[in-house]
């Protein structure tokens, strides 16, 4: 088997590219044997970055055949003008930050549809079998599943978990279990699954407990775009039964960014905040005609959105500590909390104004968001009920030097790792191990 | 005969309805969409139009574009064919945005969206709408008028004389020698955004010293009969692009100001001395534009033998201009309120009803034309988003128990009746606070507007007692500048310690009068503050948020209140506490 990776012609960063071209490696790795083709005049620059490699000058068409896979790793959002042969697997690896838009870079093009060479658990359950065969989300009796294989393996749920956890509900009493809670920043779509700040969790106090005899494993429930509502049911029905010593809920930017326009009556008067997309389902199954606008003309009001996260996060902390668990709120990190960004943050933020500048409504939306998430903590705080984590204030310390963000709300592996490291301290302090 | 005028496709677009009686309703477009300066098609002002006087598309007998679209096309092609070769591809990206926005044929636009024939739409020019929007609603009879913006179809400023037969135009000033464009280059070189950041640059005068005069006067040469030029080889006015001034007017006043820098005043109200050179630069400006408008208005008096002087286009904006025009030329001025290109959608109407019917001049004695919201209405946005509220029964209590919030040092959200027509929150769409209170400013402006703290707050005075705190005569003509906020006027030397939060660092203000036959309620409102604690003034600054436009809705108000500093919000006769929905 063969795999071909096909380089940019580009002007992004070449940070970006060094890292797709090291991702794709590491995702083929065992596959086959790896060539590289690149346009003429970017050969010498690509010569030394993978020198011990085959690389040739792509010819659009030609350089493709004979190759059981094809990579492209490219700035554009769609692979033009290509006739590839039949069976032939092709991947387009997306460059361009804000293209991606809350999206792991990784997009398969070729089957048009899943299979399980790409997700093995794709035909595991019925709302699987009876769900979309590509990326998004599919129905659940709760809610919607994420489906991301593109992002790298997952379970028959879409959770980024790989082993069999069923056991730990009888683990020894030496081995902790933390289960970790959230949207996308959780289940890090922008990291690998060793990057993602769970596994730097587990790893970072596997090497303290193991000085004393001890383990810990982590598994990562968080699921893009879940609220915290989602996040309750997730552990209701998956994690409940291990009876984990410590429950992390690192949100708070989607029950923001729902809480804003969702129903005013249900987040008002029920402090329910939910994922939109429920609502379209009632539209498309029971009205007429198209589904609302994705921005609404009115807001729900900040105060209300805060009093229904916070009730539902207090509601999660009782049913967590019911279980003989505890239960830790990570106020998640945003791009707007940093305080003196990186050059690439800077240039990532000066897209984002630019591309939110054409649309008044989705700008203030944000706004409203980045002011309400760098409140959060002192409200969490004031509330007094919560043990929690201050990560816009860590990330807004963070100095300049450090890149932290990959996109307005999603970390880089190296904000992950920041995370992960947070996240042990306060519990190795809290356990008074050193 | 209903007549609808509309402007839009270029700055604040809106739509006015009058008949043979009177203005029947005028709003911009931005109060429905809240997207500042709004220059997309005006729907929702229309809408409002018609259905606040129970109107129908069918029932409308003209509607009236402000501007000649082909005229306006013809000199922009012509500007371009000039600098062919320095911007080639200018024309190109133009076409396509005209062809995107539907611009070539806005009164097909217009038949469209009321279904209604084209023989039904007409249009008017653009300074011909500006000069009707102000004759036919001063309270003059007979007047000089002028109107002077950044560009309609060629023309950049007009003077015309105006008696109950009509308005007659005698000078005309074509593009390029425009003041309006003028200021907003050098607007654009002090790092603010053009068309809006003039104000900006207004306030920042107050800091300076005109020491740029002869820099200025290398830009601009007064002629003799009203008449000036500009020297357009400093500017990017042609083809504007990225910036509309060049490499010269950089060579000839300096660095420009970067717009991401803060315009940084140390305590004693000072800029810094990097900053300094910058308001000099805005009060050299601001010293150019006031002689221009004086040399212009000069002009027209003289030209039509008249005392009496109207002005609109968005050089009438200028309220420090309108101040020394009234003081040195004594004449009696009106500045139509929406004096931008949102006021040339009333223009377009009246001129049109003008030429076509017996009725002439309405004068526009008050601007609260917009829509207005029910009891009910703001009872409902209240329970929609689960808000605890206290209803007053009367007006009598509701004022006394809001002007001891404001006597207490709460900033207040007010939102009462209909909303104003133009730029300015004259008592129905306010944010008021204590004016005697010197932190008030810096609490406003940091914790409610988030804007600038170099820009002043307007003080809303009691119209009789205006003369006791300001340098303003005992009686005022109806309809004068100060009662829509149009001129700044000293404020006594003795009183400036009184007043610290209206008093702009030059000791100015920028008055608004309050006169009881035009609001009772803001009127006796300031009469309550004035019993509470002896001054008939408060402070009043639009009910908006940075960026966003002022509040047109009870959701609006609730969204503002809820996302800002500010301590309680009124709506009719209902108080709402932030304390109660924390
Ligand atoms: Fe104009």
């Amino acid at each position: 088997m063969t795999i071909l990776i096909v380089l940019p012609e580009t002007d992004e960063d070449i940070e970006d590219v060094d890292r797709a071209i090291r991702l794709t490696v590491e995702r083929f790795n065992g596959y086959g044997e790896i060539t590289y083709s690149a346009p003429k005049k970017t050969l010498i620059r690509y010569a030394a970055v993978v020198r011990n490699y085959t690389l040739g000058v792509y010819v659009p068409g030609e350089s493709e055949a004979g190759h059981d896979t094809v990579v492209y790793i490219t700035e554009r959002q769609t692979i033009e003008e290509i006739e590839w042969s039949e069976g032939q697997r092709v991947y387009r690896y997306q460059i361009n930050r804000l293209n991606l838009s809350g999206r792991g870079p990784f997009h398969q093009v070729r089957p048009a549809e899943f299979d399980e060479i790409e997700h093995p658990h794709l035909n595991r359950h019925v709302f699987n079998r009876l769900g979309p065969k590509k990326w998004g989300f599919e129905n659940f009796p709760y809610g919607c599943l994420y489906m991301d294989p593109e992002s790298g393996p997952v379970d028959p749920f879409g959770f980024r978990i790989q082993e069999d956890y069923l056991p730990l509900a009888s683990r020894d009493k030496d081995h902790f279990l933390i289960a970790v809670f959230g949207g996308s920043a959780a289940f890090s779509v922008y990291c690998q699954i060793n990057e993602m700040f769970p596994a730097r969790l587990e790893h970072k106090l596997g090497l303290a407990l193991e000085r004393i005899g001890q383990r810990v494993t982590v598994l990562n429930f968080g699921m893009h775009d879940n609220v915290v509502m989602q996040e309750m049911m997730t552990y209701l029905l998956f994690a409940q039964q291990l009876r984990p010593d410590v429950v992390i809920s690192h949100s708070g930017h989607n029950d923001i960014w729902y809480g804003l326009r969702n129903d005013p009556y249900l987040v008002t008067h029920h402090n329910i905040i939910y994922q939109q997309h429920s609502e379209y389902w009632s539209y498309l199954l029971h009205q007429e005609g198209a589904v609302p606008e994705e921005i609404p003309a009115e807001f729900n009001l900040k105060q209300n959105i805060l009093a229904a996260m916070i009730a539902r996060h207090r509601q999660f902390q009782e049913i967590v500590e019911a279980g003989g668990g505890r239960f830790i709120w990570g106020v998640q990190p945003l791009l707007f909390d940093r305080k003196s960004p990186h050059p690439r943050e800077i240039e990532y933020l000066e897209d984002l104004t630019k591309f939110l500048s054409a649309d008044p409504r989705r700008r203030k939306m944000y706004n409203r968001v980045a002011s309400l998430i760098a409140e959060l903590p002192s409200r969490v705080d004031e509330d007094g009920d919560f043990e929690y984590v201050d990560f816009p204030s860590v990330f807004a310390d963070a100095g300049p030097g450090r890149e932290l963000m990959w996109d307005h709300v999603h970390a880089n592996p190296e904000g992950d790792d920041l995370i992960a490291r947070c996240y042990s301290e306060h519990l190795l302090a809290t356990w008074e191990i050193e | 005969m209903n007549i609808l005028g509309l402007s839009f496709g270029y700055h604040d677009s809106a739509a006015a309805l009058v008949n043979e009686e009177g203005i029947l309703a005028a709003a911009e477009e931005e109060r429905f969409s809240r997207s500042k300066h709004d220059n997309g098609f005006p729907s929702r002002a229309i809408d409002y139009c018609l259905s606040t006087n129970g109107l129908t598309a069918l029932e409308i007998d003209t509607v009236v574009y402000y501007e000649n679209t082909a005229l306006k096309w013809d000199r922009i092609v012509s500007s371009y064919v000039e600098e062919l070769d320095q911007h080639p591809e200018y024309l190109d990206r133009v076409i396509s945005s005209w062809i995107y926005h539907g611009k070539f044929d806005p009164e097909a636009a217009i038949a469209r969206y009321l279904d209604m024939p084209m023989s039904r739409v007409c249009s008017l020019n653009h300074h011909q709408s500006h000069a009707a929007s102000a004759y036919f609603c001063s309270p003059f009879s007979g007047a000089a008028v002028v109107t002077m913006d950044g560009v309609g179809e060629y023309e950049t400023a007009t003077i015309s004389h105006a008696d109950p037969d009509g308005i007659t135009k005698l000078i005309s000033q074509s593009f390029p020698h425009s003041l309006g464009l003028l200021y907003s280059a050098v607007t654009a070189f002090l790092g603010f955004e053009v068309n809006e950041g003039e104000y900006k640059v207004m306030g920042m005068a107050g800091f300076g010293e005109p020491n740029y005069h002869d820099a200025f006067s290398s830009l601009l040469y007064l002629k003799p009969d009203g008449e000036f030029e500009i020297d357009p080889s400093y500017f990017e006015f042609n083809c504007p692009d990225r910036l509309p001034f060049n490499e010269r007017l950089c060579a000839l006043l300096g660095k420009p100001r970067d717009p991401r820098s803060r315009f940084s005043f140390a305590s004693t109200g000072k800029p810094d001395p990097e900053d300094q050179r910058y308001a000099d630069i805005a009060s050299s400006l601001q010293k150019c534009a006031e002689d221009t408008i004086l040399h212009i208005s000069a002009a027209a008096l003289t030209k039509t033998g008249e005392r009496n002087l109207c002005f609109a286009g968005g050089v009438g904006l200028n309220s420090l201009a309108n101040a020394s025009v009234k003081n040195r030329l004594n004449c009696n001025l009106y500045v139509q309120p929406a004096a931008g290109d949102d006021g040339a959608a009333l223009g377009a109407a009246l001129q049109w009803r003008a030429e076509n019917t017996s009725s002439s001049r309405s004068g526009l004695k008050n601007v609260y034309l917009g829509k207005e919201y029910s009891s009910d209405e703001i009872e409902l946005a209240l329970d929609r988003h689960g808000v605890p509220f206290t209803q007053y029964e009367n007006q009598t209590g509701l004022i006394s128990e809001v002007a001891s919030l404001l006597a207490e040092d709460f900033v207040v959200g007010w939102l009462q009746g209909p909303f104003e027509w133009g730029p300015r929150a004259l008592g129905n769409r306010s944010i008021l606070a204590n004016p005697a209170n010197p932190d008030m400013q810096e609490i406003v402006n940091t914790k409610v507007k988030f804007r600038e703290p170099f820009r002043p707050f307007a003080p809303s005075v009691l119209a009789e007692r205006a003369h006791e705190y300001f340098e303003v005569p005992e009686y005022f003509p109806e309809c004068s500048p100060e009662e829509f906020m149009l001129s700044v006027v000293p404020v006594h030397e003795a009183q400036r310690a009184a007043l610290p939060s209206i008093t702009h660092v030059d000791g100015t203000a920028r008055l608004h009068l309050v006169r009881r036959d035009v609001n009772n309620l803001f009127y006796d409102l300031i009469s309550a503050f004035d019993q509470l604690t002896g001054v008939p003034v408060v402070l009043n600054t639009s009910f908006n948020l940075q960026d966003e436009a002022m509040v047109n809705s009870p959701y609006d108000a609730l969204e503002t209140f809820a996302w800002s500093g500010l301590d309680f919000l009124v709506m009719g006769k209902f108080v709402i506490s932030k304390g109660d929905i924390s």
